[in-house]
């Protein structure tokens, strides 16, 4: 039904109408604008911290990858150890009786080089304290060898030695260059006797020390067992750890400081 | 010559807002917020009110404007968000129900010769309940057709229709009261 004149003149009379908004309407219209930017602004700088992550992911990834990837080379290396330990382990039993005959062959080595040492006293009288200290050392050493007379002393040195470990290798020869100075000291007399008997004394007391130091061959074994059993995962895992503890004390120290 | 200029100082205006140029946001709503609060205020009694409703309207033509295809008129499509954002008020807020009337009186023809000023009008209009007004202001103001109206209040046509017609005897009820109160019969 079409609209009457009342509808018309309202129509034309509330079209043509205005009315004027107060003055804080464009303030308030505005502080909404600059919200609603700023809302659009904040989002941006969250979406690039998204991409440094996903960045940041892929890096750890690849480091990740890399790191298995080098310790798959590794991993061979100490399987092919644990066999050779085997055999010496092997050979280590067997091995005792003839751990004697050594030292005697160089007992009698050791009795030639002090009678060279001897003669060279008696005949050159200009026999420089360095060559006498080189003999001695060498003498040390036999002695030492030669009077392990427990087996089970001996038998601890050849495990140390046959181990291959490092650390074994390189603490062994320090405590033996201690004694070797000790012995220096002695040899500075000149006669033959004297020296036998400052021998016999550094023997003795290499005995003594030794027997304080002693190493428990199972326990080294069963550490050096334990740590090539040590599956790759494990091996991982250890390290992981390890690199973890070590982060964790250094943000705590960098938190005191 | 001159409507051509407008038109294209409109497009650019529109074009800077959408960059969010404060200065060419403000140009509009200038032009357009006198206009708007007006059509705020035939749905809206309270003149506060409706300026906040205008200005939540303003907000969204601004937010959406890169939407704008410049195919139609700009000023009725704002028009259009301030319609829409006061009928969604009114329905939220009030909670207005549309009771579904089928047997309604057809409307009758009653050619009121008297001239009224814009704010007796708009007191007619406020007399109105929520959902005759909607339906008047949509049908008889903004010229929406009854189907539009079912679809903008998401009601029945015949439900619109009928609204329409309860809204058109109130107001001539509420003309003839307003006509005695001015002779001085009551």
């Amino acid at each position: 039904m079409a609209q009457n004149k009342l509808e018309n003149q309202i129509k034309e009379k509330v079209s043509s109408r205005e009315i004027q908004p107060s003055a804080q309407a464009w303030d308030r219209l505005d502080a909404m604008l600059t919200i609603a930017e700023e809302k659009k602004t904040k989002r941006s700088p969250f979406l690039s911290f998204q991409f440094i992550g996903i960045a940041a992911s892929v890096l750890v990834f690849v480091t990740l990858g890399m790191f298995f990837f080098t310790q798959k080379t590794t991993k061979i290396k100490p399987q092919n150890n644990v066999v050779d330990t085997e055999v010496k382990k092997d050979s280590l039993v067997k091995e005792p009786n003839f751990k004697f005959e050594i030292p005697k062959s160089k007992e009698n080595q050791v009795a030639v080089s002090v009678k060279n040492n001897s003669t060279i006293n008696n005949q050159q009288s200009t026999i420089s304290n360095q060559r006498v200290s080189i003999n001695n050392q060498k003498t040390a050493i036999n002695n030492q060898q030669q009077n392990n007379q427990n087996p089970l002393i001996n038998r601890d040195k050849e495990i140390e030695l046959q181990n291959t470990s490092d650390v074994a290798l390189k603490d062994l020869p320090k405590i033996e260059t201690r004694k070797e100075i000790v012995v220096q000291g002695n040899t500075n007399a000149k006669s033959d006797e004297a020296l036998l008997a400052s021998l016999d004394k550094v023997a003795k007391q290499s005995n003594t020390q030794k027997s304080v130091v002693k190493v428990d061959a199972k326990s080294l074994l069963s550490q050096v067992d334990g740590e090539l059993e040590m599956s790759f995962r494990e091996k991982v895992i250890n390290r992981v750890s390890k690199n973890y503890k070590e982060v964790k004390v250094a943000l705590a120290n960098r938190n005191n400081e | 010559m001159k409507v051509i200029n407008l038109h294209q100082e409109e497009r650019e205006l529109i074009e800077l807002a959408v960059d969010n140029n404060r200065h060419a946001q403000q140009k509009i709503y200038s032009k357009y917020a006198s206009k708007m609060l007006s059509v705020c205020r035939q749905y809206i009694k309270d003149l506060h009110q409706a300026e906040d409703i205008m200005i939540t309207a303003f907000m969204k033509v601004f937010t959406n404007l890169k939407n704008f295809e410049h195919k139609g008129n700009f000023e009725g499509w704002i028009r259009r968000i301030m319609v829409n954002e006061c009928i969604s008020y009114i329905r939220v807020q009030k909670k207005v129900k549309f009771i579904e009337d089928e047997n309604y009186f057809e409307e009758r023809h009653n050619d009121i010769e008297s001239k009224f000023s814009v704010e007796d009008i708009q007191f007619l209009i406020d007399s109105l309940p929520d959902g005759y007004r909607m339906v008047f202001n949509l049908y008889c103001i903004e010229g929406y057709k009854h189907q539009e109206i079912a679809t903008m209040l998401g009601i029945n046509e015949g439900t619109s229709k009928s609204q329409l017609s309860h809204a058109r005897i109130m107001l001539q009820d509420n003309i003839k009261t307003l006509k005695n109160y001015d002779n001085g019969t009551e």
